[in-house]
């Protein structure tokens, strides 16, 4: 007998807390919403329910119940039972987040907490839900895995051969681990409010499954009742339960993500599988211009998780790995707070300007508790270092808390010393150490020992890498277009004016001299069109001066060469980017993201639209790119390389580049000016958000950007990039203290890890959740096996690998104070 | 990767210390003025599309981008009234204390002002 369709209805909400509205008003809703639910739950013994795989929901729900005095327990009750039934599935992430533009800590930390929240409340869902974030990461499927996902639910940036789509896919990470995925390929809500019609219910579930069969591997289909914000469940049980829908072919169900994955996998279909990084536009939008809209948000939150993985944990983890305390409360306080920006709507820039005003007062608050935590530990730290030896009342010390001996240029009270720091420590700072060799300042022209720096009279640079003795010349031109699009895409107008700096008249000048730092200091005023005109379709002929600043820093033995630009940008409705002509002959470029280095074409064929057949067009019902995405994440660095060497653009929270053929330049985008959050514009098929007014959006203020240029041997690999970039993006700290006694000595290294390759990076250093251990977590970046050593100052009774959710699985040998052990290629280190 | 490590029991105490922030300037960019952030002209425009729009409020097609309309235009005169805010605070300020200080210099200054 041949086996029935089975029509799985999953009911959901999507719930975006911030959106077209802030928060206060959604979380308001949440009351009615969770009352509807559980009147729901009460009314249909057999209801199920998915709450948008965030908990969040529930936790805001609580604090509503909070204002209003009543308690939260009956509440918490109802919750549990119905999870432990599997009639309500919450779970696994804290909130939906942004999965490309976040740190790889914050990424798990949002899975972490979440799973700890759901565990309290009867368990988390056993897979991922990934129903509108914006473009998808290439370790998705290994993070996934290592919380103890089953599976996947996702739908932005799928893309597959038009003839041959499947709706079910196995997806895998560059270490080589997979995991099922289902692909919503017509979306988050094709079945949604099907009850409210219940004339047309029958037909619609009969035409969707019609829609969808050509593309399962198995005989389930999925049907998504819901929509974002649907605040009353769907009541689609009186109309298919006793399988009253069912037909000669199909029986039709309300199911789960967790039912739904089991029953196609229990089918052992054979799967395609997709690789890395999912990021096409082609069946539903990706928005790439969500990496540069608002570029200030960006910025803000890489400082302060930056704060918080590389500062406030290691340090507090140093203190009381000595005998102190460690604040977790206010940690994890300053964590959920972060976390609570970075959903894919806020984090993004893409809601009206009140979500972002909001945005940034979460930012301060956690930089408040940031910073005092730092103070603090830095201060029980540096108490126990034995300085009443030092001669001056005055005693200066320099803590590293980077994984990597570093020679590094500080400044104490304008006097500069060149300092040998230890990998995860500090060195009180008697005199300055020698470098390999001194600057040579000729004019605006200095050497050091790895690299030449000239300026040109535009105020470009050349910077002649001495071991090649190849030049890269023109480097930080800024150029600047028109941006007629929203804060989901940048689009062009009907004509545009493209203008730069290089034909302007610099004001060039030496902010700082000494033999081991030289700064030079930049000014540029360029004249821009004000706005965009005659609606939207090219720019204004009105023009206003926009000032730009950079300050070019070399030091001694330094590799890189530092920029740091600061605008203030007086004009509407455009794109700035700074270029980086490298005419390095290849064809690929390759740039950080989360847990990896993502390699991607630099030339990207047009789509053919006729290719797409016609059964594909009818179930791909969203916002499309209308050309193939160029412009792409790098997390902390792009580099072109040919194998023998190549040039790479270090950057601290600037997260978009793309490359432009001609010349491959590096184009790495400062910011970009627009005034909707969503409206019609040339680059993109359909809608994507509402038609509102942000002028915030235009991001009208000072705003500062910093970046690096690093010619190199090898390749992206062996040129260290990845190091280069994490050294760049991990200042050390100075300080001052006083003559004390104490009971360390004036330099030491807490954890050293050496790797070979030079390819492991740590990612997080901080107490167990548990509260009892160290956890270090980091990845090798490379596409080898690397074998890794930790020596560690704190005497080691045991050590072990865990998952994501800090749970041990492989014991580590352990030698006095050292670790050995391998870390395979693309793996995550637990 | 959890390690287990043998704690101390140094019992770390608080000791004076500065962090030095980094030595960069801040720029003096106060003479290049900023293009209008939203005016009377923004603010007229998206009155003018929600009002254009509210026939389509009892159309399930358009009362979305109907109320969009409705509540940019809101959001709009807000930011407007948050400038204005904004200016008329500055001013009011000014004018307090001006109105203090006259106490004590009007005799001089300005006898004649009541």
């Amino acid at each position: 007998m041949k086996t029935k369709y089975k029509a799985h209805i999953i009911s959901h909400t999507h719930w975006d807390r911030e959106w077209y509205l802030n928060s206060k008003y959604t979380t308001e809703w949440l009351v009615p919403f969770f009352n509807n639910l559980f009147t729901m739950l009460e009314k249909e013994s057999d209801y199920i329910f998915v709450l948008d795989g965030q908990m969040s929901m529930i936790e805001d729900f609580f604090e509503e119940l909070n204002k209003s005095g009543v308690s939260s327990n009956i509440y918490r009750q109802q919750i549990r039972e119905c999870v432990k039934q599997k009639r309500l599935f919450i779970g696994p992430y804290y909130l939906q987040p942004d999965w490309q533009l976040l740190s790889e800590e914050s990424l798990v930390r949002n899975m972490l907490i979440g799973n700890q929240i759901a565990s309290d409340l009867g368990g988390s869902m056993n897979v991922g839900w990934m129903m509108d974030n914006f473009g998808q990461i290439s370790q998705t499927a290994q993070i996934h895995k290592e919380f103890g996902m089953k599976g996947l639910y996702v739908w932005r940036g799928v893309e597959m051969d038009p003839e041959d789509v499947q709706s079910e896919f196995l997806w895998e990470s560059p270490d080589g681990t997979t995991i099922p995925s289902i692909y919503l390929l017509d979306s988050y809500r094709n079945v949604m409010r099907l009850a409210e019609y219940e004339d047309i219910m029958e037909k619609r579930v009969y035409a969707e499954v019609v829609k969808l069969k050509p593309f399962t591997t198995t005989r389930n289909i999925l049907l998504m009742n819901g929509y974002d914000q649907e605040m009353v469940p769907d009541d689609i049980q009186p109309f298919i339960k006793n399988r009253q829908m069912d037909t000669d072919d199909l029986t039709v169900f309300q199911s789960s993500p967790e039912r739904f994955m089991e029953a196609v996998m229990e089918e052992k279909p054979s799967l395609k599988t997709l690789k890395g990084s999912l990021y096409s536009g082609r069946f539903i939008a990706v928005f790439p211009g969500v990496m540069s809209a608002r570029m200030y948000l960006k910025l803000q939150n890489d400082d302060q998780q930056k704060a918080l993985e590389k500062r406030t944990e290691p340090l507090s983890t140093l203190v009381w790995a000595l005998g102190g305390e460690y604040d977790g409360q206010l940690i994890t306080e300053a964590w959920k707070t972060l976390l609570k920006n970075h959903p894919h709507d806020s984090i993004c820039g893409v809601s009206i300007d009140d979500v972002h005003t909001d945005m940034e007062e979460r930012t301060r608050y956690v930089n408040q508790l940031s910073s005092s935590q730092i103070l603090q530990k830095l201060k029980e730290l540096t108490g126990l270092i034995n300085t009443s030896d030092m001669k001056d009342e005055e005693v200066n010390v320099v803590f590293n808390t980077a994984f990597y001996k570093r020679g590094e240029v500080v400044t104490f009270e304008d006097e500069t010393f060149f300092v040998n720091l230890p990998p995860m420590g500090y060195k009180v700072i008697e005199k300055s150490s020698k470098p390999d060799s001194d600057l040579v300042l000729d004019g605006y022209r200095v050497e050091n020992s790895l690299i030449i720096l000239s300026i040109n009279p535009n105020g470009s640079f050349n910077i002649e890498y001495k071991n090649s003795g190849r030049v890269f010349e023109n480097l930080g031109v800024i150029e600047d277009r028109a941006d007629t699009g929203d804060e989901y895409n940048y689009s062009y107008p009907d004509f545009d004016s493209t203008i730069t700096t290089s034909c302007t008249k610099a004001e060039i000048s030496i902010s700082k001299k000494s033999s081991i730092r030289v700064v030079f200091r930049i000014k540029i005023e360029m004249e821009l069109p004000e706005s965009d005109a005659d609606n939207h379709t090219e720019r204004s002929k009105v023009l206003r001066k926009l000032p730009i600043v950079t300050y070019l820093t070399l030091d001694a033995d330094s590799p890189v060469v530092k920029c740091r630009t600061v605008v203030r940008n007086t004009v509407k409705d455009h794109i700035m980017r700074v270029l980086f002509p490298s005419d390095i002959k290849t064809d690929y470029s390759y740039a950080g993201s989360p847990f990896d280095i993502t390699e991607r074409p630099i030339h990207i064929e047009d789509y053919d639209e006729s290719s797409i057949p016609e059964d594909v067009r009818k179930v791909i019902v969203g916002a499309r790119e209308a050309k193939p995405n160029t412009i792409f994440l790098n997390r902390e660095f792009v580099d072109l390389n040919d194998g023998a060497e190549g040039l790479a653009v270090l950057s601290k929270g600037l997260p978009e580049y793309q490359v432009v053929e001609k010349e491959n330049i590096i184009a790495l985008t400062l910011f970009r000016s627009v005034g909707w959050v969503a409206k019609d514009i040339n680059s993109r098929i359909g809608d994507a958000g509402p038609m509102i007014s942000t002028p915030g959006a235009q991001c009208l203020r000072e705003m500062s950007f910093e970046y690096a240029v690093y010619p190199h041997e090898g390749d992206v690999y062996s040129g260290n990039v990845c190091r280069e970039s994490d050294i760049f993006n991990s200042p050390v700290i100075s300080l001052i203290t006083d003559r004390h006694e104490g009971v360390l000595d004036k330099e030491e290294s807490f954890f050293n890890f050496s790797s070979t390759l030079n390819s492991f990076k740590v990612t997080s250093c901080k107490r167990s959740e548990d509260s009892r251990s160290v956890i270090i977590r980091g990845f090798n970046s490379s596409e080898t096996r690397i074998d890794v050593n930790l020596e560690s100052f704190f005497r080691i009774e045991r050590a072990c690998f865990t998952n994501l959710l800090e749970r041990e699985k492989e014991e580590l040998t352990v030698e006095g104070n050292n670790i050995s052990f391998e870390v395979k290629a693309k793996k995550l280190l637990l | 990767m959890k390690i287990d490590i043998d704690r101390m029991d140094f019992a770390p105490s608080s000791c004076n210390a500065e962090i030095l922030e980094d030595d960069s300037v801040n720029e003096d960019f106060s003479s290049y003025k900023y293009c209008p952030s939203v005016t009377e002209e923004d603010l007229r425009s998206e009155k003018l599309r929600a009002e254009n729009m509210k026939g389509g409020l009892d159309n399930p097609m358009t009362a979305r981008t109907a109320l969009e309309a409705q509540l940019s235009a809101i959001l709009t005169q807000n930011r407007i009234d948050e400038i204005e805010t904004k200016n008329l605070g500055y001013k009011l300020n000014e004018a307090r204390v001006q109105r203090r200080v006259f106490d004590y210099i009007k005799e001089y200054e300005a006898p004649e002002i009541e």
